[in-house]
């Protein structure tokens, strides 16, 4: 059974808003207020992805929006514990009173500010699943968050397709739902990646938060070239920020596999920009998930697979890489250099944990799914 | 509609444990925990229906304490636990407490799952040993009683209503398929359950023709479910199309093979499998052009369809979506729309009658043909002839004039 990953790159964002911001109190603050007691009307929880502390954002596929809740779990780490918890997926499953086959683990989030691991679960395989949020604390204990009351705030998706589709003439049943296939908290905006279930088209949105004008959110595509001369309008499938000699970018990857790259200064609303490819990888090579780190003073993305292990892609002269416009024949690589990481296989879910770990879900042979902490590569 | 399961003697009710204790307990009889189940919502409800409230309740507690003033102090969710009997699996991994709440209900504990319990499940519920055993109660076991949650009725009856595009031929870069059920169905199998065969290879499976994502496309209703050929199969230029070629390839004949063992949402599998032939024609790099449609116009007054041919085949999704008519008024016109044969045709049926005068059918540019070129642009743009730096959602307007019912006539 194919599974796939989307993660949200918390560590990452608190990275790059402790990079880009003036340290100040402004997440924190603006978020408290922005946020109101209630029960949200989320009907699926998909991608994750952590913001200001505290702030879990959580995609909601079958509504069209993204929910802002606060989690209350401001931290502080508790440190250098190994979490493993076997079976995570009976686990959850025996929680909401269910079995493993009635449940799906969507994504996997770590909160940055306490290491503690946030999974979005339906409850369900039918269109009527149940969302769930299930925290997991260090000792592997798992909390259902309460959802019926619960601080939280609500953006819909601009341009969302209307829920009954009944609206101007002939749009009788309309089946069109916009799949959001990743998250991320970036400079104060949420950036969301959707892919449709009608038309082929890369969109992604860039929603101010707090959430009080989300008329403002932008829509822009990319693209990327091939063969210098063919440009393709292919869903973005998962995407990272990361700084380029100091400028926040976005590491997006394709469902049609070219991975590329561009500043997030470019993401003005109704933009048409062009990607710069920095490699392709591959038939096969479904990217899912991306993290990126340092190690040993270098930086490095590592790129989850849909089939073959883990992609641990060198990004240290991304700036100097110039844009692949025409692959390279007989295996010869141009772009990024990168190694799989053989070992890292089966994972289905991964976030970073700290500066030298990630948790990840993993598909053990048998079939149940493991909650692990492995040292990044 | 309430219906009670209790212990060994009911058909649903295993009794495991029968720590029941005796002579502490007069007056509501023995301690024990029945199932009360709330309505007919649970059995055949997929992913459980609303309004089921299904509870477990410890009845025969201790009277005594349970009127002391000790038993306001108890916190009953932390005395009455459920859980789902583990498969199985000795040295299975300790499992959670069933989520739920608990509370002192007249002299009953009554506890309520969030979610309604599964059909074909076993449960534990597990009432801690203390005071409200009565005399004694506090040192004595535990009660425990096993149920045993019938199985849903798993009778096939969902099957493959439509494939689309209809057309039995397909260009090389066809860039998607919808399949249609009959009813609502169950996720996380689509891509084990679709295979696409060589015909000519002798039934050969073509490996990977599709893009397989973890979301599964599928339509609110779980009803419709939209399959992507693999776009890096389809570019041209690009590494996986160079290594292992197009997923269909011109002039070849395919069949599309769903397999009977897919599930719908209540977990029975489909009534039959599958099956459709495909022969591939060249592929199709060119935009669709509203100017080469032919439009018939209806006679004013009627409410006869307007029709639309198209000289190729289109998105059966995006038709029922991205075509407008626009009235003299300027208005758009509220009706009913239809897809003929083969995707080639549409049809519209006002609500109200058909007015004289210049109308305009609206066709949104991102409308596709069957490779994913779009009146706006093909699949794939040649970018030295220049490309755009905004998105402008965009509207073609094609004019047509409702003759007058006399004129009609």
């Amino acid at each position: 059974m194919p599974r796939v990953i989307s993660s949200s790159l918390a560590s990452l964002v608190l990275l790059a808003i402790l990079a880009l911001l003036p340290p100040p109190l402004r997440g924190d603050d603006a978020s408290a207020a922005a946020l109101k007691e209630g029960a949200p009307d989320l009907k699926s929880a998909g991608p994750l992805a952590f913001g200001p502390p505290g702030i879990l954002f959580v995609a909601d596929t079958l509504g069209a929006a993204v929910f802002a809740f606060d989690t209350g779990d401001r931290g502080p780490a508790s440190g250098t514990k190994e979490l493993k918890v076997e079976a995570v997926d009976e686990k959850v499953a025996a929680l909401l009173g269910t079995s493993a086959r009635e449940i799906a683990i969507n994504d996997l989030a770590v909160n940055p500010a306490s290491g503690k691991a946030y999974l979005s679960v339906s409850r369900g395989q039918g269109p009527n699943a149940a969302p769930v949020i299930v925290a997991v604390s260090d000792a592997g204990e798992l909390k259902a968050l309460a959802l019926d009351k619960v601080k939280f705030a609500k953006a819909a998706l601009p341009d969302a397709p209307a829920a009954d589709g009944a609206k101007a003439g002939g749009r009788r049943g309309n089946q069109r739902l916009e799949s959001i296939t990743d998250l991320a908290f970036v400079e104060g905006q949420l950036l969301v990646a959707g892919l449709s279930n009608e038309e082929f088209a890369s969109t992604l949105r860039a929603i101010p938060y707090p959430f009080k004008d989300v008329a403002k959110g932008t829509s822009v595509e990319i693209y990327h070239g091939a063969h210098g001369k063919l440009e393709t309008h292919s869903p973005v499938r998962t995407f990272v920020p990361f700084n380029v000699g100091g400028e926040p970018h976005l590491f997006a990857a394709y469902t049609c596999t070219p991975l590329v790259t561009f500043p997030i200064s470019r993401l003005t609303p109704g933009a048409h920009l062009k990607g710069k490819t920095v490699a392709e990888l591959g038939n096969r090579n479904r990217p899912l998930d991306m993290i990126v780190y340092k190690k040993d003073g270098k930086d490095y993305l590592l790129i989850a697979n849909s089939s073959r292990g883990v992609m641990k892609v060198s990004t240290d002269n991304v700036e100097k890489t110039e844009s692949i416009t025409e692959h390279v024949k007989d295996g010869a690589t141009k772009g990024l250099p990168y190694d799989t990481i053989q070992e890292w296989k089966g994972i289905d879910q991964l976030d970073r944990l700290d500066e030298k770990r990630a948790l990840v879900v993993r598909r053990s042979d048998g079939g149940s799914l493991h909650l692990e902490t492995l040292a990044l590569p | 509609m309430k219906r009670e399961v209790a212990g060994s003697v009911r058909a649903a009710g295993i009794l495991l444990a029968s720590a029941l204790l005796g002579a502490g307990c007069a007056g509501g009889g023995a301690p024990r925990i029945v199932l009360v189940r709330g309505g007919a919502g649970v059995v055949g409800g997929a992913d459980g229906a609303a309004g089921a409230k299904d509870a477990f309740e410890a009845r025969g507690l201790d009277p005594g304490f349970l009127e002391s003033p000790a038993a306001r102090d108890v916190d009953w969710s932390g005395v009455l636990h459920v859980f789902v009997d583990p498969p199985a699996a000795p040295g299975g991994p300790g499992l959670p407490p069933v989520l739920g709440s608990a509370r002192l209900e007249g002299r009953a504990v009554r506890f309520e799952p969030r979610y309604p319990l599964e059909p074909g499940l076993r449960y534990r519920a597990v009432l801690r040993a203390g005071p409200w055993l009565g005399k004694g109660g506090a040192d004595g076991p535990a009660v425990e009683v096993a149920f045993a949650i019938p199985p849903r009725n798993l009778e096939p009856k969902t099957v493959v209503e439509r494939v689309y595009p209809s057309a039995g031929t397909l260009p090389e870069n066809q860039l998607k398929l919808y399949i249609h059920f009959s009813g609502p169905m169950r996720r996380g199998q689509a891509y084990s359950m679709v295979r696409l065969i060589d015909i000519e290879a002798s039934g050969r499976e073509v490996e990977a023709p599709f893009l397989e994502l973890g979301e599964e496309l599928w339509d609110p209703s779980g009803t419709r479910f939209t399959l992507f050929f693999d776009p890096g199969r389809l570019k041209r230029g690009l590494k996986p199309r160079e290594e292992v070629g197009p997923p269909l390839e011109a002039g070849k004949r395919y069949a599309l093979v769903i397999d009977g063992a897919w599930l719908d949402a209540d977990g029975a599998s489909l009534k039959e499998p599958f099956r459709k032939e495909l022969t591939v024609a060249a592929p199709d790099y060119d935009v669709p052009d509203p100017r080469g449609w032919r439009i018939a116009a209806p006679p004013a007054g009627t409410r006869e369809p307007l029709a639309v041919a198209f000289p190729e085949p289109l998105d059966h999704a995006l038709l029922h979506r991205l075509l407008r008519v626009r009235g003299p008024s300027g208005a758009a016109l509220e009706g009913g729309v239809a897809v003929g044969a083969e995707e080639r045709e549409w049809r519209f049926v006002p609500d109200e009658p058909w007015e004289a005068g210049r109308h305009e059918l609206l066709v949104e540019t991102t409308l596709e043909d069957l490779a994913g070129n779009s009146v706006e642009r093909p699949f794939e743009v040649d970018e030295t002839r220049g490309i755009e730096s905004r998105i402008e959602p965009k509207v073609v307007a094609v004019p047509f004039e409702v003759p007058r019912e006399a004129a009609g006539r």
